[in-house]
């Protein structure tokens, strides 16, 4: 067995941190501030492992490791490079929320950061079961998450909802591995990629409904129509501080673990799974547009806009391996200004809230300029307008697609990603051009949030601007 | 086949099958049956129950249960294990360690978090921060 | 022959067990379902040669998940059995022809590898524990490790959900 200790490393780092977190909770109770000590040296940890196996193993050097059960590639390291950092940004813009929770806000990071590392082993998986431990991982950690304050009616509802439909998806997607090893033979991702591509399966049923059933569970988990039904609910009923790292998360966590199954494991009958991965991408970026449209809550609006992003993601995996790097541009910009579009959602209907009613923010211009400024930019790159990294990202994934003769559904996009202007602009126009309330006074903005929020307006507007390091760097964040 | 291994298996189940049905048959067969509301009450020492049974549990049942599952995990690996350990050598006993280790700590975890904790004077005591009344700092 | 014997016996057993889960009113029968169909799997495995999993599925499944589901059950309260009206007018029947279908889609898939006696492509696996332990221990080390890392996160949500609560519970 060719064991690496470095294929491992973001995870040791990050359990290691969680059990010192732990103990020493629970022997001195330090509070928050060893909390966040703890947090910090696990993701700051994490994130220089993944950044050296970047260095180390990226584009043809990606070796796979522990028996084949985990690879080192530019693609595992590339999430982790996403992922960690999302992590870091989503305990700082749950910060307040963890204050207010008292003892068990030790749980809280642990269980962010658990999720974390479930979400890269999920990203760096060379075997389905590696993966399917990790999307367990990752899932049940979101499970209580959503559920964590315990408060709220619809907080416990919405736990309750991810619970179980996240349950159907985790066991649809392995009865899915369960029918491609009863196909293949073999539930190694590199190995089922071999074998169908070396064999003619004559009779493939068997191999189909194993497919299917791999992109249904997946497809739930990224909340691509029609199997978005939980999100809208779930983000809504979420503690406000939290939502954002569940959504960001999902997309990230999902998407990579979708590439790694589609593209690479496969890859070789990309003709049976194309077609339906461009009928999900439509459906969802039609739905998901339609839907948002007539919200009257922040948090739902951008719960269903994220199904219609899950769409415009979707479009970029039409082209198979080709679209990775396209739909890693999409993920990792998407990934943060959901984040920080939800810390603001917090921050101005309270990190405790479920609802986050769009009434909250009319005027909101007048009573924070800051804030408004910070939500019309995430707006605006959301809905894809030039100089912003929605803009580039809408139109990597277009060309993906149009490399992949799927014109139809770039036309789909297009057309819906201009309908979708008015929501995003509603909220802006709310925000600018109606007066407030006059009982309502200044917003206070947490210092974590504020650090979300700038760092997340400036690599919005960087890569929006100059996108070709990004994009050339994606050329290496390929699987293995 | 090796089924018949399981032969004593089957047997006993028979049995154990058997001998509830005919003890429940038979009681219901030869035992005279003329119910009164008093005979159908819940026994309760001897006096009249004043009202239904406690219908809840105590929601630390549920930690306990939980605590439960993920020791007996731990178990069926262990055995797996058990059943290898000359030939897994230290090898063996490293990848044990690292698992074991961890599940030791989640036990230290619960325990000192007082989930064991029965004794519920105790427990208030050295229960871990009380939550806080939530303050809404943001809004 | 034994085996087809028992293999219509605890099938039958394993599906009835299954109905009267779901159709049972009362959650404690359901739960009694549940375990009577688990316990029929564990004897498929047997049969099979899967011993390891059978013993999984019966000290795991049968005994402390089933042990779970009766706590969890004694918690929400097995009055609320009569409570319940629902209103599902098209939802049931959608379901049973949603499930025959798949059911005919499952069956369609797998019609090549329709019970012909004949093994299937796969090479058998040993299912003894031994073999289990090596393989555990040897090729499936990683996912190994990761499952106690699952194990960590039930016992601090279980703790950060049911432990951290002022009103119930604690009598």
């Amino acid at each position: 067995m060719n064991m690496n200790l470095l294929a491992v490393a973001p995870e040791v780092i990050v359990v290691v941190a969680v059990v010192a977190l732990l103990m020493i909770d629970v022997q001195w109770r330090p509070g928050p501030v060893w909390w966040a000590i703890a947090a910090a040296m696990g993701i700051a940890g994490a994130t220089a492992a993944v950044a050296l196996q970047w260095v180390d193993y990226r584009g043809a050097d990606a070796a796979s490791f522990f028996s084949d059960m985990i690879a080192i590639d530019g693609f595992g390291a590339f999430a982790g490079m996403v992922i960690f950092p999302l992590a870091g940004l989503g305990l700082m813009a749950a910060w307040p929320l963890i204050r207010s929770q008292g003892g068990r806000g030790a749980e809280f990071v642990v269980l962010v950061l658990i999720a974390a590392t479930g979400a890269h082993l999920m990203a760096a998986a060379a075997n389905l079961i590696m993966l399917f431990v990790g999307l367990e991982v990752f899932s049940i950690s979101l499970y209580v998450l959503a559920g964590f304050t315990r408060e709220r009616v619809d907080a416990d509802e919405a736990a309750l909802k991810y619970f179980l439909l996240g349950a159907v998806a985790s066991a649809i997607f392995l009865y899915g591995i369960a029918l491609v090893y009863a196909s293949t033979g073999t539930t190694s991702i590199g190995g089922i990629a071999t074998y169908l591509r070396s064999t003619i399966l004559l009779r493939p049923g068997v191999l189909m409904a194993g497919m299917a059933m791999l992109l249904v569970g997946l497809a739930f988990k990224v909340s691509a129509a029609p199997f978005h039904m939980w999100a809208p609910d779930v983000y809504q009923g979420a503690p406000g501080g939290v939502t954002g790292f569940l959504a960001a998360g999902a997309k990230v966590a999902g998407f990579a673990a979708m590439a790694r199954v589609l593209a690479v494991a496969l890859g070789g009958r990309i003709d049976d799974w194309a077609p339906a991965v461009a009928v999900l991408a439509a459906v969802s970026i039609v739905l998901g547009t339609l839907l948002a449209l007539v919200q009257s809550d922040l948090k739902r609006m951008l719960a269903y806009s994220s199904v219609a992003h899950a769409g415009f993601i979707l479009t970029a995996l039409v082209a198979g391996a080709n679209g990775i790097p396209d739909m890693w541009f999409y993920v990792a910009t998407y990934a943060v200004q959901v984040l920080a579009a939800f810390t603001v959602a917090s921050v101005v209907s309270g990190a405790t809230q479920g609802r986050a009613p769009l009434s909250d923010y009319t005027g909101l211009a007048s009573r924070s300029p800051w804030l408004a400024g910070m939500l019309g930019l995430l707006m605006l790159a959301m809905a894809g307008i030039p100089l912003t990294a929605g803009f580039v990202g809408k139109a990597a994934v277009f060309r993906s697609a149009i490399d992949a003769d799927y014109l139809w559904l770039v036309i789909v996009g297009v057309v819906s990603a201009v309908a979708g202007l008015f929501f995003y602009l509603r909220v802006i126009v709310l925000m600018y051009m109606q007066a407030a309330d006059e009982e309502s006074g200044h917003i206070p903005v947490p210092g974590g949030a504020r650090v979300v929020l700038v760092a997340v307006g400036v690599l919005t507007v960087l890569i929006g601007v100059v996108p070709w390091p990004l994009l050339t760097w994606l050329r290496d964040a390929l699987p293995l | 086949m090796s089924l018949s291994a399981y032969l004593p298996i089957a047997i006993m189940a028979l049995l154990a099958s058997g001998f509830a049905a005919i003890s429940l048959g038979l009681s219901r067969l030869i035992a005279p049956h003329n119910p009164t509301p008093e005979k159908l009450d819940p026994y309760e020492c001897g006096i009249v129950p004043l009202q239904e049974p406690v219908q809840r549990f105590p929601v630390k049942f549920y930690l306990v249960a939980m605590l439960f599952v993920i020791f007996d995990v731990e178990i069926v690996f262990l055995f797996a294990w058990a059943v290898r350990f000359t030939q897994l050598g230290w090898y063996g006993i490293g990848a044990v360690g690292i698992f074991t280790l961890l599940l030791i700590e989640t036990l230290v975890y619960v325990w000192k978090r007082g989930a064991l904790d029965w004794n519920v004077a105790r427990r208030s005591r050295r229960r871990p921060a009380v939550v806080e009344p939530l303050t809404e700092k943001a809004a | 022959m034994v085996e087809l014997t028992l293999f219509v016996i605890f099938g039958l057993a394993a599906v009835f067990g299954a109905v009267s889960m779901v159709w049972a009113r009362n959650p404690v029968y359901s739960a009694l379902g549940l375990m009577l169909t688990m316990l029929s799997i564990a004897v498929f495995y047997v049969s099979n040669g899967g011993y390891f999993v059978a013993v999984v599925q019966v000290i795991i499944y049968a005994g402390a998940v089933m042990t779970l589901f009766l706590f969890v059950i004694m918690l929400i309260g097995v009055d609320k059995s009569e409570e319940r009206t629902e209103r599902l007018p098209v939802q049931r029947p959608l379901a049973l022809g949603l499930l025959a279908l798949f059911a005919a889609g499952v069956l369609w898939a797998g019609r090549l590898v329709w019970v012909t006696g004949a093994p299937a492509g796969v090479v058998p696996v040993d299912g003894s524990i031994e073999a289990i332990g090596t393989e555990l221990f040897r090729k499936w080390v990683l996912p190994f490790e990761v499952t106690a890392l699952l194990l960590i996160i039930a016992a601090a949500g279980a703790v950060a959900l049911a432990l951290f609560r002022e009103d119930g519970g604690d009598e």
